[in-house]
């Protein structure tokens, strides 16, 4: 038995004190987060429990959150997504829609060939809960559970992100946030929704992460796919892929460095291991760089013409073939 | 594997309670375990050094062995000198073979051949060095018998909390322990936590954060402005004593968890009414050594019936000491600085004692002005640390005195000096609370609202501000 009167009062209250800020950081940690992306991440999973039943869903991750708007193509139609998110993210996100919802009819699923670096992190950090991060935890990498362990040391968890001098800040306050974000059915404005990326962007940023000479496709990527197709198989839904769209610009380097042509063969080889997924809207293209407000994410310009490409390329024709195959 | 990083602080955690579990007594249990665990400490950083401290060990303890009290006195003295030929040959060839050999190309004029060595400087070598130093020497003089437990002398070699970066034990002092039952009282438990957090305070912190200020400007300090290099004097100042006595009090908390206690290393230094006292506080362990095992045997020293001159003793002992960090002219150049100001010291203290005012607001003025005084050419002594060559030391004083402007145009942000200030202001508060006191526990004695908000905003600042990413202390260069 430990005594506590050889035990200095100070420590004890210090302690006292701690456990109390760790508890309010964390039980604050929505508003407290400023980070935009991570902002984006944390509330993601408001807008999967919302109530309302969807018939169409976007499955994708930061480039469709941010440049399609659902209210202008149907208003059965909802954008849920995770930045940076693979399969393995997307099965937990939809999962967790399907918890609270009707299965939807169709999902557009974008399936992400880039090296997202630790964005599984956050998504370890900031979406999951306990129970998700013990399903996956065996697929994880160490510094993606780690991060999920140290988020519950909210105040370090907090100065890791908070901190980050290449992120950019949202001011406003979170409620403020997941009201936007419910009222526009899950559609983000980009932070940078009214740049212009510069026409010879990727020319003077060489080196630029975004520019890979190759795809990236993990083990744990084509396991969690296969999960996906199964619970869509399972409830019912149709899914439906979202081709890749990336500055003109960078949609050359990736024709030119191959990167393009091992996306479209991967695609290829999903397809034909689930012949009844379509691709309406093509695998890969590039729209001009003015569309777009960062090296990834459109602009408002960028968004009208996403958005109607989307409708009338990819949503229109898939909800035509339903209805005949009615 | 920093005392500084997360693995550290999973590493000790697992070997605290190993260590605990293991009976007090006998203790050679936990002297087993501790060995162990230096072993791996220390071999964490490249396993080549943990051997190279082994060979050292087991010469050394042989060499013990030789310089026992049934040995004849002229066989002790030769055993001595083996050791210091052993050991500072050791030190000489891993830290200034290469700087000879450059040294010895240049002067036969070849420019394409050096004789220079593709060597790692082991880690800590010039601390451990002199600390299994201290054990022949004392033996030669009696002050200790030599120990015929190879454990205990093995422990007291690689005995990790002070391998790095010192504290510089004596054998007198660490073998006994080692030898004996160590308990661990509350007292003393409390004692190193309260040295482990402070030290991690001002290790990652105070100086890991004044390091992301100074070290662009004293990369370049010809493109610094002089304001930038002024602030950047202050705060390289701060940010060494932070960075090493930080370190030696997360060593002595460490070792007080195991029982032990360390020599202090630091005694608020930047207190020092003059710089003989600044010394006899800073990096106590080692100018004590110097001032034990070379000035005392050199001022005493009767070459020819006549003692040397009291100034080239201090000139000989600072320009070792200079040397001691490493064989570089700006090294050497600190040394000889240090040995002039002492000397001129000495000159003008007749002289100053006549002048000082005896009590009032002048003796306090007085004092006030010695303290300022003395941190100031300490400080500029400090900038041989800063920069890699001598003249860029006057190159700093030639931008401040100029007042330069920045070379690629700009300004200068206050706003990271004012993080600055506010991160270094618990440390000013504390230092001079315990100069006052003259207690390095005096915070144990301030009020419990007051120690709980200084633990809460202390902890906090750590989390919230501490470089969790720099894991090499400054002077484990050394």
């Amino acid at each position: 038995m430990t005594n506590f009167k050889r035990v200095p009062h100070a420590f004890l209250w210090t302690l006292l004190l701690i456990v109390l800020t760790e508890f309010f950081v964390y039980s604050n940690r929505e508003s407290l987060v400023h980070d935009y992306w991570n902002k984006f991440v944390i509330n993601e999973k408001v807008l999967a429990e919302a109530p309302g039943d969807y018939d169409y869903l976007i499955l994708g991750n930061s480039i469709q959150k941010t440049g399609i708007r659902p209210a202008d193509v149907s208003d059965r139609l909802l954008s849920i997504g995770l930045a940076g998110a693979k399969p393995l993210a997307q099965v937990a996100l939809l999962k967790r829609y399907l918890r609270k919802h009707k299965p939807p009819k169709v999902i557009f699923l974008y399936v992400d060939p880039e090296n997202q670096y630790d964005t599984m992190q956050v998504i370890a950090r900031y979406f999951f809960d306990f129970t998700e991060f013990g399903t996956y935890a065996s697929d994880l990498s160490r510094d993606e559970r780690d991060a999920y362990v140290w988020k519950m040391f909210s105040t370090l968890d907090h100065r890791k992100v908070g901190l980050g001098q290449d992120r950019v800040a949202y001011g406003g306050p979170n409620a403020e946030f997941v009201r936007a974000l419910l009222a526009n059915r899950g559609f983000m404005q980009s932070p940078f929704h009214d740049r212009i990326l510069a026409d010879d962007f990727y020319a003077t940023h060489k080196t630029h992460r975004r520019i890979q000479p190759s795809i990236t496709i993990e083990p744990r990527d084509r396991k969690y796919f296969d999960e996906l197709m199964t619970v869509a198989d399972q409830s019912g839904i149709r899914v439906v892929f979202l081709g890749m769209v990336v500055p003109e610009e960078l949609g050359a380097i990736f024709e030119t460095n191959g990167f393009f042509k091992e996306y479209r063969e991967y695609l290829a080889a999903l397809r034909a291991r689930y012949p009844r997924v379509t691709l309406p809207g093509g695998e890969t293209f590039g729209i001009a760089n003015k569309y777009f407000g960062d090296f990834q994410h459109m602009n408002d310009q960028g968004v009208e013409f996403y958005t109607r490409y989307f409708k009338e390329e990819v949503f229109a024709p898939t909800v035509a073939s339903a209805a005949a195959e009615r | 594997m920093a005392f500084n990083t997360l693995t550290f602080a999973l590493y000790f955690g697992i070997f605290n309670i190993l260590y605990r579990l293991i009976p007090e007594t006998p203790v050679r249990g936990r002297n087993l375990l501790l060995l162990a665990a230096s072993y791996a400490f220390y071999g964490s950083w490249d396993w080549r050094f943990a051997g190279l401290l082994a060979f050292s060990t087991v010469v050394n303890f042989a060499i013990g062995l030789e310089m026992g009290e049934d040995r004849t006195p002229q066989h002790r003295k030769t055993m001595l000198v083996l050791a210091l030929a052993f050991n500072l040959g050791l030190l000489g060839f891993f830290k200034y073979f290469n700087f000879f050999a450059d040294g010895l190309a240049a002067l036969l004029g070849s420019s394409t051949y050096s004789p220079a060595l593709n060597i790692v400087l082991p880690l800590g070598i010039s601390f451990y060095t002199f600390q299994v130093l201290s054990y022949p020497i004392d033996i030669r003089r009696g002050v200790i018998r030599p120990t015929r437990d190879f454990l205990d002398f093995s422990l007291f070699v690689a005995f990790f909390p002070n391998i790095v970066a010192g504290p510089i034990e004596r054998a007198r002092n660490l073998l006994p322990q080692i030898a004996s039952r160590r308990p661990i009282s509350a007292e003393r438990f409390h004692e190193g936590a309260w040295l482990i957090f402070w030290g991690l305070f001002k290790k990652i912190v105070v100086a890991d954060n004044l390091s992301k200020f100074t070290t662009p400007i004293f990369d370049l300090p010809v493109s610094s402005s002089g304001l930038q290099l002024l602030t950047a004097f202050y705060a390289f100042a701060i940010q060494i004593y932070a960075d090493f006595s930080g370190y030696s009090d997360m060593a002595r908390g460490l070792a007080k968890w195991m029982g032990f206690e360390l020599m202090l290393n630091f005694k608020t230094p930047f207190f020092s009414p003059n710089l003989p006292v600044l010394w006899q506080r800073w990096h106590m362990s080692l100018t004590n050594w110097i001032k034990e095992y070379v000035f005392y045997p050199l001022a005493l020293w009767r070459p020819r019936g006549r003692s040397l001159e009291s100034a080239l003793v201090i000139l000989i002992t600072w320009v070792l000491m200079g040397i001691w960090h490493g064989p570089t002219l700006v090294f050497a150049i600190w040394g000889f600085y240090h040995a002039a100001l002492l000397v001129l010291y000495n000159r003008l203290l007749p002289h100053l004692n006549r002048v000082r005012p005896k009590q009032g607001w002048r003796l306090t003025t007085w004092n006030a002005g010695s303290v300022l005084i003395t941190f100031h050419f300490f400080a500029i002594g400090l900038l041989c640390f800063a920069v890699k060559l001598p003249e860029e030391v006057l190159l700093v004083f030639d931008g401040i005195i100029q007042w330069q402007a920045p070379y690629y145009g700009g300004t200068f942000s206050l706003q990271p000096f004012y993080l600055l200030v506010f991160l270094v202001l618990p440390l000013v508060v504390v230092e001079s609370a315990q100069a006052r006191a003259d207690d390095e526990f005096v915070v144990f004695r301030w009020p419990v609202w007051a120690k709980t908000g200084f633990y809460y905003l202390g902890f906090y600042l750590i989390v919230l501000y501490g470089v969790f990413s720099a894991n090499r202390y400054f002077y484990d260069q050394f």
